[in-house]
């Protein structure tokens, strides 16, 4: 199930939506986005889990940040942040 | 002696080959900023090595073995997908980049050489090294028209760019729109096939094939195809710490129903909390005959729509705690 998320959202209100979205039993895969600069949006790719099933906590940071400790990378995309392309890594708990 | 004589009357055409290509050399190749590790194609972290895809196929192909690892299949089939596409789009942005400066610079270096070409024929004296000079010009014309027929059929690079953008546009439209298709639906094999299609779409010969008439038109509607395709995506709202902790609070109550020993109480509740929603007004639809397991998916879906829905939180906090 791929989602959209709006492109103008900082780095932490992106990772919020994407927290908000794993706490309701979704997991996720991929992280990309609409190469659209007049109406950016990142878009999400989440595998659903079972009902009442929730993931690790993931972290989103630049690749150009260090992985952070005791976690594993999960995917790595170009995402918009506040109306421009970045490339993140999501990392989650081990 | 005669050696001298033709020297002679080539010396203007040397001097002004030799300013040409001084100028050629001059040039330099700036078509954009310096790429970012984290983007570039021979960086780490955009890389799908060969021993990842074959890891993580052999995972997806045993994971289809079993129904009870299909979502595991779909995450791997999902991840496949992605890593592919990192790699076909920087390649093809690359690409993009070279077509556009090869050809540019072959086009000014052939532009060059013909102007000095034709000057030198104007300026030399000899009557033997003006017809050499108009062979050459001829040759070198003869050869840019067939680089430009061979190659590219006569098409500009403005065209044929244009061209492999809309037809990767198409093709990523249905590779995202299959996406949203259950693993057994979709399985990888045949992302695999939409992917050959999607790689192929960014080449010169693909670029070529669909460059009709219709190109123009074609370019807006796939553009169109894709924002449909985007438009029908959920949108995901901002979400606060107490919203994170809401919406994980709901999914770990529902999960204590999904792990309740006694599931005949366990249903009992997952009812009277859709019934709950539905006398407040939320779209929910239900009935008796319903299994345990698709009530409770229900309700998950309630709270994952709850994501991108702000009033639906609030009832479903009304509807789990009462």
């Amino acid at each position: 199930m791929s989602v959209e998320i709006d492109g103008t959202y900082t780095l932490e209100e992106l990772e919020s939506a994407i927290l908000d979205k794993e706490a309701a039993a979704n997991e996720l895969t991929i992280l990309d986005n609409n190469d659209d600069e007049r109406d950016p949006k990142t878009l999400a790719t989440f595998k659903k889990l079972g009902p009442g099933k929730r993931p690790k906590p993931i972290h989103l940071v630049s690749s150009t940040d260090p992985q952070p400790a005791n976690t594993k990378l999960v995917c790595s995309g170009t995402v918009y942040t506040s109306g421009a392309k970045i490339v993140v890594a999501a990392y989650r708990d081990k | 002696m005669k050696m001298n004589k033709v020297y002679v009357q080539f010396q203007p055409v040397l001097l002004l080959l030799g300013l040409c290509s001084g100028l050629l050399t001059g040039c330099g190749t700036v078509n954009g900023p310096n790429i970012p590790k984290a983007l570039d194609r021979k960086g780490l972290i955009s890389t799908f090595s060969t021993n990842v895809f074959q890891e993580n196929l052999k995972e997806y192909r045993e994971a289809m073995g079993r129904k009870s690892s299909y979502p595991r299949a779909q995450v791997l089939r999902d991840q496949m997908i992605g890593s592919i596409r990192v790699e076909i789009e920087m390649n093809y942005r690359i690409f993009e980049q070279q077509l556009y400066s090869g050809r540019a610079t072959f086009n000014t270096a052939a532009d060059i050489t013909e102007l000095a070409l034709a000057g030198a024929a104007t300026i030399t004296h000899g009557e033997q090294a003006k017809t050499i000079i108009g062979a050459v010009l001829l040759a070198t014309k003869g050869s840019r028209l067939s680089y430009d027929k061979n190659f590219f059929r006569e098409k500009t690079t403005e065209a044929i760019i244009a061209s492999m953008q809309s037809e990767r546009s198409k093709k990523l439209a249905q590779i995202i729109d299959s996406m949203n298709l259950t693993v057994q639906a979709y399985p990888f094999e045949k992302a695999w096939v939409d992917l050959v299609d999607y790689f192929y779409a960014g080449t010169i010969e693909g670029g070529l094939l669909a460059l009709t008439s219709e190109a123009g038109r074609g370019a807006a509607a796939s553009k169109e195809k894709l924002q449909i395709v985007e438009a029908s995506r959920i949108r995901l709202l901002k979400a606060s710490a107490a919203d994170i902790r809401a919406t994980g609070d709901l999914t770990d109550e529902l999960g204590k129903l999904v792990n309740a020993a006694d599931q005949a109480a366990a249903r009992d509740k997952a009812l009277a909390i859709l019934g709950r929603l539905k006398s407040d007004g939320v779209d929910v639809t239900f009935d008796s005959t319903d299994s345990n397991e698709q009530l409770y998916q229900k309700l998950q879906d309630q709270i994952d729509a709850a994501t991108a829905n702000s009033a639906l939180k609030p009832k479903l906090i009304r509807a789990f705690s009462n």
